[in-house]
Order: structure tokens, then sequence, then C-alpha cells
């Protein structure tokens, strides 16, 4: 081999040898740098990953709370079997607050509105009062689940409509709307190590969120004397006449009636149910005394012409003088042997306080709520006295009406000292025994005040 | 031309290895030792210890991960709930308890002294409220209204104590009175009656909130000053 060849062959040789190992050095620093990225990226997610679990106590807290806080929202919101009973749910709160439906209509709602949350809603068209409608609305929005109202329309009724029924019937159409919780599929639970003890750590944080997921509610207590703002308030010329009193006094006259029968009704469920004769006995004395004083106010109204304003009229026919006749025929049924000795006390007294006020059309009134039924009891020695003195009441009420509807007119009188007293009564001259007609004798003359005997009773007539 | 040595073998000059030569294997022989000694530093020092130390990573990654997944499925389940909690929430709060609000309404109008202050009835009450929080107006009531009076500002006092009451916190003022005088009726009293409309919009569910928080931090003060002035 000469010089040359070996140049060239350690020429080449060496350098392959330090290409190969050039190539050598080249992937080992990729790797390197490779495995320095992988080291970085470690660490990187080290440091992610013990920042994330630093949170993983208030996460895991979090995670209790709201798996508790999602019995709440089941509980809140209707289930599908609630949502399929939920138009039998309307018709019971329509029952319960007496208003009409006249149209139900499935509004086109049923998409998944809000997540895991299916929305239901209806457009129910009804007829009501004011009142009525509110307590409708008041038994949907304080429903153990959730509904709202969120749009509604009144139509006042007409003014002859509530004259000629009584009863406003407003037209209404309301819309209800309900959430069904359909949570679909759920991830499955993740354990939590002592979730037992942890949650009752955490039940102060569970309960003021509860608060906040609780639904708002309101108590809603009814009329309480007021009056329907949909309706005229203002009563007619003529119906005025003889009553000054006001929309707002007819109306709390008609209530505090409407409670004192709700009251009495509510003694003669005692009386039905009472345990003993004693208790019963009591009652009903309670009973009577409480009827014929409302008895007798419901005929003073009456008689006076107090209340002109359409619906307390109404109210008060329906609530007040409908049932106490109700009442009446229950007490005579029950009485068997006609009206109790409580019962003519009672109305006894209310003809003599009738009496007191000179309302002798009143004690007939009261009179005639029982005279029919007075033959049953004029034999009993208990009753006959009571009995007896109802009717001669009941006499001296009609003789007093009686004389006040004969005409009377004095024009002169003459009253000199040891001389009889003479009147000019209806152009004739009269003395103390004349009479002016069949039944009527002139039993004395004094200055301003002439004295009758009208029927055995003695009669006044002041001029 | 060709030269041929004829010196004895002793004379001749001895053949030895080329300095050049020499240098130039010794030369490869030393870049080449360089480089294998650098791939060697490479391989065993460089590349050992950052193995070691990513081995060591892995090892505490490997602790972490349970950690991790434990606290990712924990944040999927919480997310769930928390929509489902928002979401309720944002549907019960934005709920208007209309039966109060009418109730407030009947109060107000119940509350004229039978015409002495105002004698107000409606023909009509239209309420809607939008449930969508990006809409311009969140709801409103509007009502044709009558007044018994022949007197106008009883109108205005009807808005006044429209105003003044508990019904108004849920919406923003009503706008100035006016009406116009509606057909005499001498068979009805009162005989003049004023139509005018009313026409209320309601507040969006924060404003609502903010009144509710004021009112009822208002009844608490009132409450407190009156124990005050009891204490007294």
């Amino acid at each position: 081999m000469n010089h040359r060849n070996m140049w060239i062959g350690i020429g080449v040789g060496g350098t392959l040898a330090a290409l190969g190992l050039g190539a050598l050095i080249y992937f080992q620093q990729q790797n390197i740098t490779k495995s320095r990225d992988e080291v970085a990226v470690l660490q990187g997610q080290i440091e992610t990953s013990r920042k994330l679990i630093e949170g993983t106590n208030a996460l895991e807290r979090e995670v209790i709370v709201l798996r508790e806080l999602s019995a709440t929202m089941r509980e809140i919101l209707p289930d599908t079997e609630d949502v399929n009973n939920l138009v039998r749910t309307l018709q019971k709160f329509s029952e319960d607050s007496q208003v009409r439906i006249s149209g139900l209509k499935k509004k086109d709602a049923n998409v998944r509105d809000q997540g895991d949350f299916d929305k239901v809603a209806y457009t129910l068209s009804l007829e009501a009062d004011a009142f009525e409608f509110m307590d409708f609305l008041n038994l949907i929005e304080s429903h153990s689940r959730f509904m709202r109202v969120p749009s509604f329309k009144i139509e006042a009724a007409r003014r002859d409509q509530f004259e000629m029924d009584g009863v406003a019937r407003h037209r209404i159409q309301v819309d209800v709307e309900t959430f069904v919780y359909d949570p679909g599929a759920d991830s499955s639970k993740v354990e939590i190590e002592g979730y037992e003890r942890k949650r009752d750590l955490l039940m102060g944080e569970i309960n003021r969120r509860r608060q906040g997921l609780s639904v708002a509610t309101f108590e809603y207590r009814g009329p309480r004397g007021r009056r329907d703002p949909w309706i005229d308030p203002r009563v007619p010329t003529g119906g005025s006449e003889g009553s000054a009193l006001t929309v707002q006094e007819q109306m709390d006259i008609v209530e505090d009636m409407s409670l004192r029968m709700q009251e009495v009704l509510g003694l003669w469920d005692e009386v039905n149910s009472a345990g003993n004769v004693i208790v019963e006995m009591m009652t009903r004395a309670d009973l009577e005394e409480k009827l014929v004083a409302l008895e007798e106010d419901v005929r003073r109204v009456e008689a006076e012409g107090s209340i002109s304003y359409v619906p307390s009229l109404r109210r008060l026919q329906n609530e007040v003088v409908n049932p106490i006749d109700g009442l009446r025929g229950e007490l005579l049924v029950a009485s068997g042997r006609g009206p109790s000795a409580d019962t003519l006390k009672e109305i006894l007294k209310s003809m003599e306080r009738h009496q007191g006020r000179a309302e002798y059309d009143l004690m007939l009134d009261a009179y005639a709520g029982i005279e029919d039924r007075l033959d049953l009891v004029e034999n009993d020695p208990l009753r006959k006295p009571l009995v007896e003195r109802m009717r001669k009441l009941a006499f001296e009420a009609r003789t007093v009406m009686d004389f006040e509807n004969i005409e009377i007119e004095v024009t002169g009188l003459a009253i000199i000292e040891g001389e009889d007293p003479v009147a000019v009564i209806n152009g004739r001259s009269l003395g103390v025994g004349d009479m002016l007609n069949e039944e009527l004798v002139v039993y004395g003359i004094r200055t301003g005040e002439i004295e009758f005997i009208f029927r055995g009773v003695i009669l006044a007539m002041s001029f | 031309m060709i030269r041929i040595n004829l010196l004895p073998e002793e004379y001749r000059k001895t053949s030895r290895t080329p300095i050049k030569l020499m240098l130039g294997i010794s030369a490869a022989v030393a870049i080449n030792t360089a480089l294998l000694s650098f791939l060697g530093w490479l391989t065993f020092g460089v590349a050992k210890e950052i193995d070691s130390e990513k081995a060591t990573l892995q090892v505490e990654m490997d602790g972490l991960t349970p950690q991790v997944a434990y606290h990712r499925n924990l944040e999927k389940e919480g997310k769930e709930y928390d929509s489902r909690e928002r979401t309720l929430s944002s549907i019960t709060s934005s709920r208007i308890v209309w039966t109060r609000k009418l109730d407030e309404l009947i109060d107000v109008v119940n509350r004229g002294d039978e015409g002495q202050r105002h004698l107000v009835w409606m023909d009509d009450l239209s309420v809607t409220q939008s449930l969508n929080p990006r809409a311009n107006s969140h709801g409103s009531v509007r009502a044709s209204g009558h007044s018994g009076s022949d007197k106008f500002a009883q109108v205005a006092n009807f808005l006044e104590d429209l105003e003044g009451s508990t019904f108004i916190e849920d919406f923003y003022k009503p706008a100035p009175p006016e009406g116009t005088q509606t057909v005499v009726d001498e068979e009805l009293v009162p005989p003049v009656v004023w139509a005018f409309p009313l026409a209320l919009d309601l507040r969006s569910p924060e404003e609502r909130e903010e009144a509710r928080k004021r009112a009822e931090e208002a009844a608490l003060e009132q409450g407190d000053a009156t124990n005050t002035e009891a204490g007294q």
C-alpha cells in the first residue's frame, strides 16, 4: 500500500468515524431535548395538578352542598307525574276558589328551554270576580310545586251583567307555567369519603342555599271587606234614598253579617255534634240568641233599604238571608214539636227590641217567621206564656200599624177649664168618649196630643 | 527518466512513517476520541440524569393523577348541579307573586275614603312579564281606570297613593296623570267620571331585588326605631 492510499484510507476512515459519532451525538441530543421537554411538561403538569388539588376540599364541599340541593330541586319542581296531574290540580283550584274555567289550552312550550327543566305551559280562560281570581292565583302561586303566572288579562264584567246576576263575572285569561325537573343522564356520583360527616358539618351552608332556592309566596287573607276594583262602585241615585251609607259601609255591614252567619252555622254544627244534652242545650240557646239577633238586623237593613250596592245586596242574599232560611228549616225539622222555649224567648226579646224602637213592621216580620208553628206549643205549660206574650205583642204591633193607616186630621182643639175638652177631627167636633169610626173612640184630649182607644189599646197621637 | 539507487543497503536512507501521515492519523484519532467522549458524556451523564429526573417526576405525577381525576370528576358533577341550581334560582327569583301585587293594588284602590280622596275602578287589567333577561322591557301593567269624581285631582291622589304603596316597589314610577271626562250619568252617584290610563313598567329582576332589600332594611330600621321609642 502506498502512502497515497494510506492517506486516503485514514482520511476516509477518520471522517466516517467522526460522522458516525456526530450522528450519534445528534440523536442523543435530540433524545435529551425531548426528555427535557417531557420533564418540563411533567413539571408543568405537577404544578398544575398541585394547584388544582389545592381546591379539591372546597370543591368537595361545594359538590356535597349541591347534591343536597338537588333533593330540594326535586321537591320544588314537579315531576312527570305531577305534570300529568296539572290539569286535575287546576280543576281542583278552580273548584276551591269558585272560578269558572271556560277554556284550557296547552301552550306550545314543551321544549327543553332551561337545561334540565322542561317548561309546561297552559292558557286558561275563566270567569270570576276579583277575589275569586285572587284565591285561584294564590292557590297556583303557593302550590308546593313551583308554578308561575307570566301574564294575565282581566276584562271587567259589564255593569248590567253583575246587576242582573248579582255576581261579577270578569273575563280573565291567565297563563300558567311550570317546569319539570328531568336531570336526564346524570354523571355517576363521585364517592366522597366520609360524606355523611362532611355533610353534617355543612348543614348551615346547605340551609342557607336552600333558602336562596325557596319560592317566595304570599299569605292571601281574602277580600277583608274591600271592594272589587273591576266593579263600578257607583250606586243608582234612587237606590241611595233613605240610606246615606257609602259603598264601603254597605260592604262592611254585609261582611259583618256574613261573619255572624258563619258563626251561627258553626254553632249549629256544634249542636249536631254535641256530646251530651247539656252541651247541646247550651249551644242551642247561644245559637238561637245569635240567630235571632242576626235576623233582627237583617230585617232592619232590608226595611231601611240600607244596602243598594248590588254586589253587597247579592252577598247579603246568598251569604246571610238564604242560609238563615235554610237553617230555620233545619231547626224546624230538628225541633219536631214546634219551636223551643229558647227560640221563643229570643224572638220575643227581638220583638220587644223592635217595639222599643217603634219598628212595628219588623216586629210583625219577626213574628211571621214563627207564627204558623205556635199552635204546636201553645198547650205546653212552659212555652204557653211565651206564645201568649208573643201574640199579644204581634196584636199590638198590628194595631199600631192599622192605627197609623187611619187618616186622622186634627184641625181644632178647645180646652176650657171646667168644660169637657173638644177636638175637631176630620171636620167633626168630638169629645172624650165619642167614636171617630167603628173601632176608634176618643179617650183623652190634651194640648198637643189626643188619645184614642183602638181595638182595646190606648194609642196617643201627637200633632 | 528512471532513477536507480545503486548504493548498498547500509548506505541507503532508512524508510520511516511520514510525519504528515502521523499527524493525520493522530488528528483523526483525537477528533474521534473527543467525539466519543462527548457521546459518552451525553449518554451516561446528561441523558441518564434527565431520565432519572423524569422518572422521579413521573412517580410524583402518578401519585397526583388519582387526586386530579377525583378533582375532575367532582368538577364535572359540580358543574351539572351548579347549572341546575343557577337555572332554578333564576326561574324562582324572577317570579313575581301576582297575588301579592293584586292585593296591594286593591288596597290602594280601597284607600280612597269612599271618594273623599279618590274613588277608582278599572275596566280591565293587562299584566305581562318578560322572562328574557336581555329584553328591553321586563314587563308591564296596563289598565283603563275611572275616577268617580268631577275633580280630576283625585286621579293624582290615586297615583300618589300608588307611588307611596308597597305595590310600586317592583315598578318604575307611573306617568303623570292624564285623562278625559266621560259622559255625565245623572242616574248614578257620583254622576261625573274621569277616565284615565294606568301604565306601569316592571323593573329588572336585579332592581326588584335591590328595591326589596331596601324595603326590608327600611322596615327593619323602622322596627328598631319603634323598639327604641318603646324602650324609652
